[in-house]
Formats: structure tokens, sequence, C-alpha cells
């Protein structure tokens, strides 16, 4: 009996070891590293009147890389949905495309404007995404940034991945990803952002940030008022400079910071039924350069230096609040959630997205100088 | 009665050990969204409560354990409550295990399928998950302690490692308000939802007798039970900061969407989840193995066999054929909440009742000597 | 039956025929008679040498010297047997003592060797001739002498080949069992080492030494190993091997469950830490048991340099073992099934390495692994001086030549040198062995579903491990069940100060290490 049982076990062990339904080798697999998603061009668009959309994907081609040369394959494909047109692509290959690889997700404006979530649903459902991905926002068509061909790097999505992550280690390029956006998609007390970009050639260039009113694009920051934007969250800052000139006539008056250290509270305060939305930002700065001949040892003139960057902090942050609330009218700064965080109950009876535009948000910065370079002005 | 020398043979940390383990299976995988299920912030506060729920339920089935020091569950049962009540409430006991056991292995396998192996039939991961079971549940009780002994660091450093590091994405914001704005009755429906992932524990009443020395049992039982519910604990806190409330309720595997979301230090792997799961593998392996044990220990007492080992040879196709059962995942955490229902029920009522009834008893008729070495 | 001829169970019956007649045999009181008993039991052998001569020069009582040439020392035979025996026995010694005085007379007076009994029994004076002793028989005695003369030619203690330590003691076991036990005594000089004798092989007649330290090693393990070794029934015992075949609780589980060593010094460690010898003649390879699996990644060389530099070692030794067993499993199961674990750019290379291999990557890493273990087998059995050339051909030549003609991936080669280089790790052969197994089940479990398959096989390999005994000690002490006394010398040592306490495995009557001597006053 006992041995029956034995030979069973093995007989039943030899069935399960043969077969081996996941084994695929790493070069039987065409890894996607980029998509972009495009609509499909206009005059296609108005024949066939339905919103078709155009996948392009880059391959690597992993044989090539040695020379250097030929490194990627850009393919594309058109579908109704984006899980069509990766089937359409998959008609065009000789392997099964893997997506366990994928660097960043591209969508053009256009699309952006339209609603992207069930066109992310794909990325989202497949356990293969990361979710540490990049989701873009390009300015013309999502093909353009696949195509472009930057000069350091021979493989274009591993390029866009390393700017945008030394963009985030620095402090220039907020810190959202695929699973941010998704967060923030589901999260009623803060609206989605995204990375935007524009491609030429060999250029790709990172021109601010997508703003979303729910999973539809309804604007862009440029990049300073992004700079402010992630100060005003408090990231510091590593390589952005914040310029300041008293008089922009003359140029003598010049200064340029660095903010090194930054730290922001957010407070909400509920008075009468009304968020009073407060923020206090902590600035420590360095003088990077200067045109005038300001005496930096002298504690007055230090303190003037300070004063100017905390009215234009103010003065810029302000405005970039006033934007996204009256403009776009999406709360991308996640006030909503200290609201949530603080005041339940009082969430609990409101609807976000209506009261934002309407609440008072109170600005207040100090700023700190601590290092001044290393010129010594006070010879002179 | 089939007597079986019981002294001696798993040591205090074994004891410890067997309790991390068989509460650190497939329910943390789930927690965070069932926590915030019904109760939202309030989850961390209905993880709290249902581990402090499963405490007093350890101390009591302890308690009851150690008013007859030699005696598993299935045989004081029928002391108590007579021959056949005590042998219909053990059969009654053992099929929950039975059920919870096959639904753990049906959950992870589901799991391995979505995430690690998907065009692998989930047939083929169970039979070798069930066999892997087996082999251990097949052995002594004293392999059985060892094991638990050598995989608990290998179960609690991955996944202490995983929260750390998932914090650096995490918004404490998103954990507030924990306290304001809930109404108690979602907290406590979260509570019983939380409940399903420290099931397990009652697994002392099996190993209680075996233990080396009977005093130290309550304070190695504390210990026990003292790791999962900080780590659970901050598994949930981890999750809610970085995913916040309302995307951990569309996440089906929130823990195993925290690695995702995780940057590792680069070392030469890059994605580990993985790598976790494969980890996991382990964990989720003790907890049925310890419970098939536990399975295999009472149907051997209640049919007055010689040998626990008979019996889970011949439960294995059993097993098998319950973790297919259901039909698809939402089928089976819709079956997984009427077991772990059944499963507060049973670790929560049945004790206090044996206890009461032993007290009884105790006073008066012959007391029972309490193990001192 | 055929199985009984290759288990030579029928020799066993033979021999005990064979026993039965010997032992009938008894000494007649004449030299001519017994030397036909004796020519009929041992045959015609050559190197068989009956010396007859006259004691005292008296022909009226001959005398016969029996030994075997090349076993016996002649200067022993020529200067303190055969001389005095002719020469400064006088002839009156023979005439006017009756012969139980001749006996005490040539005990004490005459032969000068330093050991010299009388035996009644044949077999056993034919044990003791064949063992190198010489047998003198004279007239009128129904018994013989025993009479001490081992000498032959024996390998001169040499420095051991298979464990090679930097620094520590030079010196190895050798094939002669009494200048193996010298070589503990040497190092021990404990009233309380005990060497207990016996001889095992119905036809080999192997003395074997069990050593143990009396109070310090636990007493029911040797009753343990003694019951076990008198217990073996086998024709002869060519090697400490078949001691441990006999012995070892799972004879079918890869890994190893009694230690060998070379090196005195790591046989005396062990002694001291409660353990048991056991020495067998003829072998260099002393056993140690029991023996648990954290010792095999013990050198004796641990103990004599610095504790941090130690732990740092054995945790290489443990990285090693690890990439050994698992890094082509790994491998199989980066390459053909999560090759989303692999950061993007490594993952492309490795893919670029792969584009011209014809073969896919599991199978790929099972040729290459089968032709490392085609190497490493053919380099043992190769002379020394050819064996690294071979290995440099091997290795050099065949792995460049593969990876040129793309055959195999350059990532294979690397993993494949680095695990056989890992298999080296560990100063213990016979553990590597048991790696060498488990890799390839490894390798089969990752190549069906990768990561999934390989943590199943680890899994699968521990509760084998867990359940496996040395002697009734658990395998994975001090992990599992864990001990913290010692733990202090598993991955890292603790300072030698600070390992106040014997393993507590062996349940040791002394547990403290420097109150040996005491016996019996702790616990």
């Amino acid at each position: 009996m006992k041995k029956v049982i034995k030979i069973m076990i093995i007989v039943l062990l030899m069935n399960l070891l043969s077969g081996c339904w996941d084994r695929r080798d790493i070069e039987a697999t065409v890894p996607v590293l980029g998509v972009g998603i495009d609509f499909i061009e206009e005059e296609d668009r108005d024949l066939t009147k339905s919103n078709k959309v155009k996948v392009t994907i880059q391959v690597p081609i992993p044989a090539n890389m040695e020379q250097g040369e030929d490194v990627v394959w850009i393919i594309s494909s058109v579908g109704e949905t984006v899980a069509g047109a990766i089937d359409n692509l998959q008609n065009k290959l000789n392997q099964e495309l893997f997506f366990g690889h994928l660097q960043v997700i591209i969508f053009s404006q256009d699309i952006a404007k339209e609603g992207i979530n069930k066109y992310l649903n794909f990325f989202r459902n497949s356990p293969q995404i990361r979710r540490l991905s990049w989701l873009l926002i390009a300015e013309d068509t999502a093909e353009d940034i696949i195509k472009s061909e930057p000069k350091l790097e021979s493989i274009q999505s591993i390029y866009l991945t390393h700017m945008l992550n030394n963009g985030v280690s620095t402090g220039r390029i907020p810190d959202i990803r695929l699973g941010d956006f998704f967060i923030r998609l589901s999260n009623p007390g803060e609206q989605a952002t995204a990375v935007m970009l524009k491609a030429d050639k060999e250029i790709i260039d990172y021109i601010g940030l997508a703003v979303f009113e729910g999973d539809e694009f309804v604007g862009s920051l440029d990049q300073p008022e992004t700079l402010y934007y992630q100060r005003t969250l408090g990231v510091p800052n590593d390589t952005s400079n914040l310029v300041l000139a008293c008089d922009p006539t003359t140029e003598i008056d010049r200064l340029t910071i660095k903010m090194q250290e930054v730290s922001s509270k957010l407070q909400p305060e509920l008075k009468e039924d009304k968020i009073i939305m407060k923020i206090k930002l902590k600035v420590e700065a360095k003088v990077l350069e200067q045109l005038n001949k300001n005496n930096l040892g002298r504690e007055d003139v230090v303190h003037q230096i300070e004063r100017r960057i905390e009215n234009k902090l103010k003065r810029e942050i302000d405005k970039v609040i006033e934007k996204t609330q009256s403009k776009f009218q999406t709360d991308i700064w996640g006030f909503g959630e200290y609201v949530r965080a603080y005041y339940p109950e009082y969430w609990n009876k409101i609807k976000w997205e209506e009261e934002f535009p309407k609440i008072k948000i109170s600005t207040e910065v100090k700023a700190y100088i601590r290092q001044v370079g290393m010129i010594n002005f006070t010879g002179r | 009665m089939i007597k079986i020398k019981k002294e001696g043979k798993v040591t205090e940390r074994q004891f410890s050990a067997i309790i991390i383990n068989t509460i650190l299976g497939v329910g943390i995988l789930t927690l965070p969204r069932e926590a915030v299920s019904f109760a939202d912030n309030a989850g961390i506060i209905s993880v709290i409560l249902a581990s402090l729920l499963s405490l007093i339920n350890l101390l009591i089935i302890i308690r009851l354990g150690l008013k007859y020091p030699d005696k598993t569950i299935f045989e004081y049962l029928q002391i108590l409550l007579g021959k056949i009540l005590g042998k219909i409430i053990s059969f009654f006991i053992i099929c929950y295990w039975f059920v919870f056991t096959a639904f753990v292995i049906r959950t992870f396998s589901e799991l391995i399928v979505t995430a690690v192996l998907p065009k692998t039939p989930i047939e083929v991961v169970i039979i070798i998950m069930l066999l892997l079971v087996a082999y251990l549940s097949y052995k002594d009780i004293q392999v059985l302690g060892r094991v638990n002994e050598l995989y608990v660091f290998i179960v609690i450093i991955p996944i202490l490692l995983l929260t750390i590091l998932s914090f650096k994405r995490g918004h404490m914001i998103y954990v507030l308000p924990v306290f304001r704005g809930h109404s108690m009755v979602n907290i406590l429906k979260s509570t019983g939802r939380s409940y399903f992932s420290f099931l397990g524990f009652e697994i002392v009443a099996i190993i209680l007798p075996f233990i080396t020395t009977k005093k130290l049992s309550i304070e190695y039982g504390i210990k026990g039970w003292l790791i999962p519910s900080i780590l659970s604990v901050i598994v949930v806190i981890a999750s809610i900061s970085v995913f916040g409330v309302f995307e951990l309720k569309n996440l089906v595997w929130p823990t195993f969407e925290l690695i995702k979301s995780t940057q590792f230090f680069a070392l030469i792997f890059e994605r580990l989840e993985v790598a976790f799961i494969a980890t996991w593998v382990i964990a989720l392996f003790t907890t049925a193995s310890n419970l098939l044990f536990g399975i295999a220990m009472g149907g051997a007492q209640i049919l007055n066999l010689h040998k626990h080992k008979t019996l889970v040879l011949s439960l294995l196709p059993l097993l098998y054929l319950f973790a297919l059962s259901p039909r698809n995942a939402y089928e089976l955490f819709n079956l997984v909440d009427i077991v772990s229902i059944v499963g507060l029920i049973l670790t929560t009522i049945l004790p206090i009742i044996l206890l009461i009834l032993a007290e009884i008893r105790g006073k008066g008729g012959k007391a029972i000597d309490e193990e001192s070495n | 039956m055929f199985w009984d001829k290759i288990t030579g169970k029928k020799n066993i019956e033979n021999i005990e025929e064979d026993k039965k007649e010997i032992n009938k045999v008894g000494l007649e009181d004449s030299v001519r008679k017994n030397e036909e008993i004796i020519k009929d039991l041992i045959g015609e052998s050559s190197d068989v040498v009956f010396r007859k001569f006259n004691l005292a020069k008296d022909e009226e009582s001959p005398a016969m010297l029996i030994y075997i040439d090349g076993l016996t020392n002649t200067d022993i035979l020529n200067l303190h047997i055969i001389k005095p025996l002719l020469s400064d026995l006088k002839e009156e010694d023979l005439t006017e003592n009756s012969i139980e005085e001749q006996v005490d007379l040539i005990t004490e007076s005459i032969v000068t060797t330093h050991e010299i009994k009388l035996e009644k029994k044949m077999d056993k004076l034919i044990t003791a001739a064949l063992s190198g002793d010489s047998i003198l028989l004279i007239e009128g005695l129904s018994q013989g002498f025993i009479i001490a003369s081992k000498g032959w030619d024996a390998r001169s203690i040499s420095e051991p080949t298979t464990e090679s330590v930097i620094r520590g003691p030079r010196d190895g076991f050798t094939e002669n069992l009494r200048t193996n036990t010298s070589h503990i005594r040497r190092r021990l000089r404990d009233p309380g080492l005990r060497v207990k004798g016996v001889a095992v092989g119905e036809r080999s007649k192997t003395d074997i030494a069990i050593l143990y330290i009396e109070g310090v090693a636990n007493p029911h393990i040797v009753d343990e190993i003694m019951n076990r070794i008198k217990s073996i029934k086998v024709d002869g015992v060519l090697e400490s091997g078949y001691i441990e075949q006999f012995i070892e609780d799972s004879p079918f589980s890869p890994f190893p469950q009694l230690q060998h060593t070379e090196r005195p010094d790591k046989a005396v460690g062990n002694l001291l830490e409660g353990k048991v010898a056991i020495v067998v003649d003829g072998t260099p390879f002393v056993l140690i048991a029991p023996a648990v699996f954290e010792q095999f990644y013990h050198s004796p060389e641990d103990y004599y340099n610095r504790t941090v530099i130690v732990s740092l070692l054995r945790v290489v030794r443990v990285i090693g073992l690890m990439i050994s067993l698992a890094l082509p499993a790994l491998y199989i199961a980066l390459t053909s099934f999560h090759f989303e674990m692999l950061p993007t750019v490594f993952a492309l290379s490795i893919a670029g390495g792969r584009a011209q291999v014809p073969l896919p990557a599991y199978l790929e890493a099972f040729l290459m692994e089968g032709i490392i273990e085609i190497l490493r087998e053919a380099s043992v059995h190769l002379p020394n001086v050819i064996g690294s050339t071979i290995g440099i051909v091997g290795g050099l030549i065949l792995g460049t030549a593969a990876v040129d003609a793309g055959l195999v991936s350059p990532a294979m080669v690397i993993v494949v040198a680095l695990t056989t280089i890992g298999s080296f790790t560990a100063p213990t052969y016979s553990v590597s062995n048991a790696i060498r197994i488990l890799r390839f089940i490894l390798m089969i479990l990752a190549s069906s579903f990768g990561l999934y398959g390989l943590v199943v096989g680890l899994i699968a390999t521990s509760i084998h491990m867990a359940s496996l005994k040395s002697f009734g000690i658990p395998y994975l002490t001090p992990y599992a069940p864990s001990r913290l006394e010692d733990l202090k010398d598993s991955i890292i040592r603790f300072p030698l100060w600070k390992m106040n306490f014997r393993p507590t495995l062996m349940r040791t009557k002394n547990s403290k290490r420097e109150e040996a001597k005491e016996e019996g006053d702790k616990n």
C-alpha cells in the first residue's frame, strides 16, 4: 500500500514537473519599455468618427546592445481600445509582448482631455505593470516622445526614466508616478497631476505639470509654477533656483538663491463653516550669485534679502494657488486630504470639488539664509 | 482513548513560533483592505481591537488547556461535554479548521496564479502546495516545532523590511483621522473582518500538552501573539499611508501592491514582489501544515487511531477538492468571510463556555494538579 | 540468491561455520602437532614463517616461533626473542624446572619484549599472529605465547590533504590506529580520555578505537555508538566510510550525519565538546559523532584565528554554500520566469548575451552544470601532475570556446563558475556533495515553477533537515531547536572566553568548559 502511494506521488510529481506553463526565455519575449497613446490622426479620425487610439511601443533589440546601433524598434498599431491596439501589435510580432519592464506610459494631451481612465484600465489590471512606472503627458503627440533620439542613452525610455528620477531627486520634477496617479484618482481630497513633456527630435524637454480634474486633463502649470508648487508641498530643492530682482529694468539688483531646505506645514482651520487653509513655509536658502555689491556679512543686508525671498515666494505661490482655484478649479495640492484628516465631520457634509475654489488660503513664508558662499564682500 | 506521549516535545520558543507562523498566513495579504472596508481610517483601531480580541481568546484557551495539562482540546471536550457531544463539537472544530486550511491554500494559490505564474493551472499550484504541507504534517510534532522555529525570522523580516521601506512613499496625512468621524458599528464590522487574519492562534489547543515548561506557556503565548499583531498594525498603517483609504478599497491584494509601490535600494533585483511572494510561501505553508497537523491529530483522537499520519494522507484529496470548490476569487472571498465569522464565533464563545464548565467541574470534582517541571 | 551474493549474506554464514571449527580446535602439547594444526588452518602461505629452534640449544626441547613476515619487526624477533631463548636460557633451567616454572621463567626473565602473554585458544593465537604478533610454542605446553612484535612499514605523518588550513598544526592522521590514538592522547592529557577497542569485520578483524572523555561525553550517546558498532555484520572494514554507512541514522539522506576528519586538532576539539571519535585502523579519516549541520562549515582554523575575522569568514562560507546550492536554480527562475525582477538594463544585457544561444536557459544550465560535474569527477581520478592541466583545458578553454561559439551565454558561465567555487568554501567535503545533489533537484523545480518551485524545494529540504537526527541530536541545532548558548559558536563565533559552556546539544555532564575534571559537581 505504502509503495503504491509512493509510486503514485512520484508519477504525479513527474507529470507536474514536466509541465512548465510559464516558462518563456528572456530572449523569447518582447519587452516593452515605453508606450505612447495617441488619438489617430485627424483626417482618419474624421472618416471613422470613432475614438480609435494609436498605440506606439518602444522595444529594445538586445542583440544589438553591444554595437550600440539600432538598439530600439518602434512600432505602432491602431485599435478601438488600448488592449485592442496591443492585440493588433501582437499580431505583428514573433514573440509575446512583455510589460514587466515598462518604464513610461505617455499620453498625448488630446487624449488626456477626454479622460484617460478608460485607457489606463489595461495597465491597472495587469499584474506585470509596475506602480513605479512613469505616467507622462505629451504636449503634442506621444509618438514624438517615443521616437525621439536622445544622445546620451541608446534606449530612449531609459534615458527618460533617468532624467525623471534625477529631476525628482533634485526636486525639480514632482514625484508623481503611475501608482500615485491611481491613488489621486481614487482620493476625493486631491486631484491627479502628471509630468508634462515635449520632444523635439533629440531633445526631450520637461515643460511642467499637467493638471487633471478627475481623469480629464484641464491645463498645465509651466516649469516655474511647478517649482513653486513643489516648494509649497515642502519638497526640498537642489538645483532649481529662485531669481530675485527688485527692479526688473536694472539687472544690478539681481540675486540668485538656492532653496536648500524647505519645510511646509499645511494646517486647515474651520471658522464659521468656512475652511481657511494655512500654509506655513520655512525656507533655508543659499546665495548662489549676486550682481551687486551687497555686503553679505552685514546682518541687515541678510535680513533684507530674506524679506525679499519671502515676498517673492509668497507672491508666486499665491499666484499658482489662484490659478488652480479659479482657472482649473481642481485641488492638485491635496488640501482636501488635510480637511478630511482634521475636520472629518465637516468633510462628510460638503462636496470638496465645489468647496475648493471658494476656500481662503493664507500663505506665510519664512526664509533664512544660512550659507553665503565663498566670496567675502566685507573687505570692500 | 489513545494516549500519545506528550511530555516535553515542544520548547517554549517553538510554541511561540508555532503561534506566530499559524497566525501569519494569508490574512495579512488582504488585511489592509479588510480593515478599511467599513471603518475607513479607523481601520487601525479595528485591527487593534481584533488583535486584542484574539489575545483574550488565546489566553482563555491557554487557561483552559492548563486545566488539563496533558490533554488536547479534543480530549477534554469529551470530558467536559460527555463523549457524544464532545465528539460532535470536536468534529465541528475539525471541519472548520479543514475548510479554513483549504481556503488559505486556495487564496494563496490564487495570488500566485495572478501575480507569479499566470499561465500555470491553479490545480498544479495547489497540488504542489498540498504535497509540501503534507510532507511536514506527516512528521512528528518535534519536527513541526523545529521547522516553525526555523522559519519565524524568515517570515517576519521581509514583511518588516517591506513596511519600513514603504513608509518612504507614504503620506501621514492619509492615515488621519483615526479617531473621529467614524461610527462604532463600522469599526466593529471591520474588526470582524480583520479578525480573520488573526485566526490560527487556536492551534495552541492542540500544541499545549506537548510544551516542555507549562508554566511559561502564557508568557510565550503572549509573545507569539505580539509579533503578528505588531506586524499587522504596521502593515495596515503603512498601506493606508501609501495608498489612502479610497485607493486601498480598490486593491484586491493591498500588501502585494504595497511592495509594487515600494522602491528598494537597488540590489541585483529591482522588483521584489515576486521574491516577496516566494518567501511568503513559507508563511502560508507553515499556517497550513500546522493546521493540517491539528486536524490530523484531532481526527486521530476522535477516531481512536494510533497515528495522525494515516489521516494526513487520506485528507489530502479532500483538501484538494475543497480548495478548488470556489469558482473564482470573489466567491472565494465571500466564503472566506463566512469562514471567518464561524471562526470568530468558535474561538470566542466556545472557549468561554468550556472554561466556565471546567471551573464548575474543578470545584465539584477532582482538582487538576498543575504541571510544574 | 543473486542478491545474497552481492550483499555477502552467504559469506557471513560461511565464516560462522569456519569460526566454529577454529573455536573447537585446542592446542596439543607437542610442537609438531601444533604446527600441523596451524598449517592446516592458515594454509600454505608464503609469508607465514615457522621458525624451528631448540630452547637453550637443547635438542630435547624444541620450540617454534610463528609469525607473518612483513608484519613483524625482525629486530625484535632476533634480539629479544630468539637470542635470549637460545643463549640466555640454560639447559638446567629446563631440566630442573617443571613446565609451569619454565613458562614463568620465559615470561619473567628471558624474553625481553614489552608484552608477552599466554593463550590457550587456537583462534586467538592465529588472530594475534595475523595482526603482527608472534606465537611461541614450546614442547610440553598446550598453550602458546603471544609476543608483541608488531612492526611494519607505514606512511609517515604528513600534512592532511583534504582539510588544509593556513594556521594550525600540520600533522595529520595516518593509516595506523595506534599512531592516531597517540595523536589524540598527546593533545589531551586528561585521565578521563577513554579509548575503547573493538574489532569489526568477520574476516578483516579491523581494529576500531572509540574515543571519548569520561564525564564530558553523554554516556547514552557513547553506549548507542558502541552498540551500533558492535552490531555491524560485514566481511571487512577497509575505511571508516564502512562504519559511517552502518551506523548513520538516515542512509538515504543526502546530508552526512557523521563528520570525518584527517586533523587530530579537530578531533580533539570535538572530543572536548563531548563528542565521540571513532578511529578505524587503516585509514587516516577519523569519524566524529554525533554531527550536526552547523559543524560542516566550521574549520578547525576558526578557533585559532581572531573572532571578528572568523565570523566574517563563516558568513562568507554560508554565502558560498547558498550560492552553490541555489544560484543555478535562481538563474533559471530569473531568466525564464521572472525577468521583471532584474533591473531593465541588466535584463537586456542578459537577453543580449542569450540572443545567439540555441538552448533554452534551463537546458543551458543543466548542460553546463553537467559538464562541470564531469570535469570535477575527471579531475579527481587524474594523476596529480595532469590534474591542473585538465582544469585549465576544461575550465578555461571549454568555457571560452562555448561562449565564442554561442552555445552558452556569458552569464551562464559566470553562474557555473560561481557555483563550483562556492561549493569549495565548505571546509568539509561531504557537505558539498550533499549540496551538489540538491542543486540539481532545485534546478528541476525552478525550471518548472520558477521561484515558487525554488522556494518549495528549499522548504522541503529544510523540513528534511529538521527531521534528521544524528544519534538523537537534531540535525539543525542550534538553530532549530534553538539554543542560545550554542549560537555563540554558529555563524558568528564569539570570543573563546565567552564560550564558557560546552554545546548544550550534547547534554554533557560537565557543561562548563573549564571544570572538566571536577566530575559531577555541576548539575
